[in-house]
C-alpha cells in the first residue's frame, strides 16, 4: 500500500481559528512595538513557529479574547471584511495609525493549503509588521487603542457592540502595504495608514 | 479640452444629423423621381396610344369624306342624267336611298368627328399633366443637385468626422486612464478605511480601551476644571479681602495674616540685632581675655578650641584643645607642631603630667614666652 504521504490542507473553521490566532498575536505585537503599553507588561509566548508577545495585562487580555472569540465566528460564517486596529491620542481622539488587515473569503470550491506553508507565510507578515515600525513617526503623546471590524451588511450586531465609523486618519495619511497570507478559504492582506506630522 | 470635445461632439452629432436629413430628403426625391418617371412612361404610352387611334379615325373620316364625294359625285351624275332624262321613280327612289344614307354618313362622320375632338382634348390634357411631371421631374432633379452641391459641406463634415473620430478615441484613452486611476482611488480609499455602506457594516466593541482612556481623560479635565475654578475663587476671594468660600475656612483671615507677617518681620529683625549685638559682644570678650591672659582663643571645630599666645615666636605656633568628658578636668591637648617643641614638652610634663592644671600650664607658657621675648 503506498504512504499516504498527502497532508490535508486546513479546513474552513481551522482557518477562522488560524486567522483570529494570528490577528491576537498582530495586535498584540502593535501595542508591544508602539509602547502602547509599558514593555514589562508583556511576556513571550511560543506561537506558529516563533516566540511572539502577549499582553499580560488581564483588561487587554480580555477586550482582546473577546473580539478575536467573536471574530472566529464571523470568519466562519464568511462575514467578516475587513479589521483594523487604530491607535488614538487619548487626549484628543485623534486617530494617528490605522493597522489595516483586509480578509477575502474564498469559501465555496477552494481547498486549505498546508498549514505549514500558512504559518511561514504569518510568520513573514508578524516580522514585518515588526520591521514596520521603525519607518513610522514617534507617538509623542500617550495612546489608546480600538479594534474596528467591517463586515457583510447582513450580520446583525451582537450585544455590547455598536456601530461605529471607519476613522480614518485626518487627510488619509500615508498608506503602506504589507505582506499578504492566505489559508485558501481566507485571504488576509495587511496595510498601515500614518498620520504624517 | 474637455469642453472643446463637447462642442466638437456637438458639432458632429449636428452634422450626421444633417447628412442623415439630407440623404434621407434625397432617397425620397429619387424615389419621387422614379414614380414621376414611370407616370411619365405610362403616360406617353397612352399618348401613343391615343395618337394612333387618331391617325386610324383621320383615315376613316378620309376614306367616308371620299365616298362621300363619290357618293355626290354619282348624285350630280344622275341629277344631270335625270334633268336630260328626265325623273323615272326608280331613280327618285334610288336618289333619296343615296341621301338618306349620306345623311347617316354625315351623322356617322360627326359622331367620328366628336370622338376625334375627345381624343384631340384629352391627349391635350395628358400632354399638359405629362408637361407638368416634367417640370415637378425638372424641380426634383434640381433638388438633388442641390443637394449634391453640398459637397463641400460634406467634405468638411467628413473632416469634422475624423477628428471626432480622433477625438473620440482620445476620449476612450482618457475615459480608461480615467477608470484606472479612478480604480487606483477607490484601492486607496478602501486602504484608508473607507466602507462601502450598502455593502458593509463596522462593529466595535462599547468598552474599549480607547474610549475608556478618552473617558478617564474628560473626568480627569472636569476634575482639573474645578480644581481650577476653586483656586481662582479663592485667589478672587483673597484680592477681594473677605473669606466666603468654603475652602478658606481653615485658613486665618486676611487681616490676621498680615499682622502676623508684620510680627514675624519685627521678630526677623529683632534676631538679626540681636546676632549683631553677640557677635560684637563676642568680640570683646575675646579682646579682653586676649589682653588679660596672653591668649587669643579661636574656636575650630565642634569643642576644640586654639589658642595662639600674644607672645608667640612664630603666628602658626598655636596649641589646640578639645573638650571632652573622658578626663576630670574635661579638657585634652592636641598634638601640634608647637606642642611638639623641647620647651613646651616640659611644661606638659611638669604642669599636665604632675600638676594637672591647665592654667597653670598656661601661665608658665606665657611666662616662659615673655621671658624670651624681653631677653632678646
Amino acid at each position: 500500500m503506498a504512504a499516504t504521504a498527502v497532508r490535508a490542507g486546513i479546513s474552513l473553521s481551522g482557518s477562522a481559528k488560524v486567522i483570529s490566532e494570528f490577528f491576537y498575536y498582530g495586535v498584540n505585537n502593535v501595542l508591544y512595538q508602539r509602547g502602547v503599553y509599558p514593555p514589562e507588561t508583556f511576556a513571550h509566548e511560543s506561537r506558529f513557529g516563533m516566540s511572539l508577545l502577549g499582553s499580560t495585562d488581564t483588561a487587554v487580555q480580555k477586550y482582546l479574547s473577546n473580539i478575536t472569540s467573536q471574530i472566529q465566528e464571523w470568519l466562519e460564517a464568511g462575514l467578516v471584511r475587513r479589521l483594523v486596529l487604530i491607535l488614538v491620542d487619548s487626549s484628543n481622539g485623534e486617530v494617528l495609525e490605522r493597522w489595516q488587515f483586509d480578509v477575502t473569503c474564498t469559501t465555496g470550491s477552494s481547498q486549505g493549503r498546508d498549514e505549514c506553508v500558512v504559518k511561514k507565510e504569518m510568520q513573514a507578515v508578524i516580522r514585518q509588521i515588526t520591521a514596520a515600525v521603525t519607518m513610522l513617526p514617534l507617538l509623542e503623546s500617550p495612546c489608546s487603542f480600538d479594534l474596528l471590524v467591517y463586515t457583510d451588511a447582513s450580520t446583525a450586531m451582537p450585544p455590547s457592540w455598536e456601530n461605529s465609523g471607519p476613522q480614518s486618519i485626518a487627510g488619509g495619511g500615508e498608506v503602506v502595504r504589507l505582506r499578504s497570507f492566505s489559508t485558501g478559504h481566507h485571504t488576509v492582506a495587511t496595510s498601515i495608514s500614518y498620520r504624517t506630522s | 479640452m474637455r469642453q472643446r470635445e463637447s462642442v466638437l461632439v456637438q458639432e458632429n452629432g449636428d452634422f450626421t444629423a444633417r447628412a442623415r436629413s439630407l440623404e434621407r430628403s434625397c432617397h425620397e426625391a429619387e424615389v419621387a423621381r422614379m414614380q414621376v418617371d414611370r407616370r411619365l412612361q405610362d403616360e406617353q404610352a397612352q399618348r401613343q396610344h391615343f395618337e394612333q387611334l387618331s391617325r386610324q379615325l383621320q383615315k376613316r373620316t378620309l376614306l367616308l369624306k371620299k365616298e362621300r364625294d363619290g357618293m355626290r359625285d354619282i348624285l350630280e351624275s344622275y341629277d344631270a342624267d335625270f334633268t336630260l332624262a328626265g325623273c323615272s321613280p326608280q331613280l327618285i327612289r334610288r336618289t333619296n336611298e343615296a341621301e338618306a344614307s349620306a345623311q347617316r354618313l354625315r351623322v356617322h362622320v360627326q359622331e367620328i368627328e366628336g370622338q376625334l375632338s375627345e381624343a384631340w382634348e384629352e391627349s391635350n390634357r395628358f400632354r399638359q399633366k405629362v408637361y407638368s411631371l416634367e417640370t415637378e421631374l425638372a424641380e426634383v432633379k434640381n433638388q438633388w443637385v442641390t443637394s449634391e452641391g453640398d459637397k463641400f459641406c460634406k467634405e468638411e463634415g467628413e473632416k469634422l468626422r475624423k477628428k471626432v473620430e480622433e477625438l473620440e478615441m482620445e476620449r476612450q484613452k482618457l475615459e480608461e486612464e480615467k477608470q484606472v486611476l479612478k480604480e487606483q482611488v477607490e484601492d486607496l480609499k478602501l486602504l484608508q478605511g473607507a466602507c462601502n455602506s450598502n455593502k458593509e457594516r463596522i462593529f466595535h466593541l462599547l468598552e474599549n480601551p480607547a474610549s475608556a482612556a478618552l473617558q478617564q481623560n474628560r473626568v480627569r479635565a472636569t476634575e482639573l476644571q474645578t480644581e481650577c475654578d476653586n483656586l481662582r475663587e479663592c485667589i478672587r476671594a483673597f484680592e477681594a479681602g473677605n473669606c466666603t468660600s468654603g475652602t478658606l475656612s481653615d485658613l486665618p483671615p486676611p487681616r490676621e495674616v498680615s499682622e502676623l507677617q508684620k510680627q514675624l518681620d519685627s521678630m526677623l529683625l529683632r534676631n538679626q540685632r540681636l546676632k549683631e549685638v553677640c557677635q560684637k559682644k563676642i568680640q570683646e570678650f575675646r579682646t579682653i581675655c586676649y589682653i588679660l591672659f596672653g591668649y587669643m582663643v579661636d574656636v575650630q571645630l565642634d569643642g576644640q578650641y586654639k589658642l595662639s599666645s600674644m607672645y608667640a615666636e612664630q603666628k602658626a605656633d598655636s596649641l589646640v584643645f578639645k573638650q571632652t568628658t573622658a578626663q576630670e578636668s574635661g579638657v585634652q591637648l592636641l598634638e601640634t607642631e608647637f606642642s611638639k617643641s623641647e620647651a613646651v614638652l616640659q611644661l606638659i610634663e611638669l604642669h599636665l603630667h604632675h600638676q594637672k592644671s591647665f592654667p597653670a600650664f598656661l601661665s608658665a607658657l606665657t611666662l616662659d614666652l615673655f621671658s624670651r621675648q624681653t631677653c632678646m
